[in-house]
């Protein structure tokens, strides 16, 4: 068995955004990830057989996503001084506003890699006074299949 | 901090009391504010952090909080006549309009009694928020 834990207080997670369409450039290393979730869940057909007394089940598609929490850094999030043909220069909201296409990789720190495309979506920033730094939601909802990689 | 809250509290009308330069210790343990009766003495500042909002990589904010007491003592059994307006202005530290950046200002008093002498305790929290 080999368990995988990412070193404590470094980068070693890590979520890199590309557009996949390629009309962008560059990429966006997402800063200031605090927690991720890979989402696959298949779809299920389920029928009944007067034979069996339980029912029987078979996956059909997945439905694929990918879910975090981010603390806002500004030049990420709005996008950086660089041009708008480049994909850091769109910023996070940028490219969810224009419903850009992106090519995603996530690190899992061991060099195992997920990648996949999808669109941005449920962005959601939000302050509070006991919380008074900008926090906000993300998930990429997922185009296809998710291609693994690494060791 | 200590500097900000003895230059406020040198300028207050302190009345029956004063206002002490020294911090509240002396080479023998016992604490100057035990000896000198009606004198305000303020202690050096504590300062703790803790890590506020976290990232996989390291927190990404820092809260800071600097803890300051002010000692006062009394006779036990007859309190000073202006001993609730010197309390009052000593508490008046928390709103100290030149103690900037802080998110948090709070004020604790608390008494204790040391054979005939009455301590009076004002601790002070100011915390202030640190983005990494």
């Amino acid at each position: 068995m080999s368990y995988i834990s990412p070193a404590p207080g470094t980068d070693s997670v890590t979520l890199v955004l590309t557009d996949s369409t390629g009309t962008l450039t560059g990429n966006l290393a997402v800063p200031a990830l605090q927690n991720m979730t890979i989402n696959n869940s298949n779809d299920t057909f389920t029928w009944s057989q007067l034979d069996v007394g339980s029912k029987y089940q078979i996956a059909t598609t997945s439905t694929n996503s990918v879910a975090c929490n981010i603390v806002v850094d500004e030049a990420s999030f709005f996008g950086d001084a660089s041009a708008n043909t480049t994909v850091a220069g769109n910023g996070i909201v940028g490219l969810s506003q224009k419903k850009t296409k992106v090519g995603f990789t996530i690190n899992f720190g061991s060099g195992r890699t997920v990648a996949g495309s999808g669109y941005i979506t449920g962005l959601a920033p939000a302050v509070s006074a006991d919380q008074p730094v900008w926090v906000s939601p993300m998930t990429i909802a997922v185009v296809g299949d998710y291609t693994f990689g690494g060791n | 901090m200590r500097d900000q809250i003895t230059s406020y509290l040198g300028k207050q009308k302190l009345g029956t009391f004063a206002m002490a330069k020294e911090l509240p210790w002396s080479a023998d343990g016992t604490a100057l504010y035990l000896k000198n009766f009606k004198k305000v003495y303020v202690d050096r500042d504590i300062i703790t952090q803790n890590a506020d909002v976290m990232t996989m990589s390291g927190p990404a904010a820092v809260r800071e909080t600097t803890s300051v007491s002010v000692y006062f003592t009394t006779d036990a059994k007859n309190l000073p006549q202006d001993y609730n307006s010197v309390l009052s202005i000593v508490r008046s530290v928390r709103l100290i309009p030149t103690i900037q950046g802080v998110i948090e200002r709070q004020a604790d008093v608390t008494t204790s009694y040391e054979g005939d002498a009455m301590v009076t305790r004002v601790d002070f929290r100011f915390s202030k928020l640190i983005l990494n």
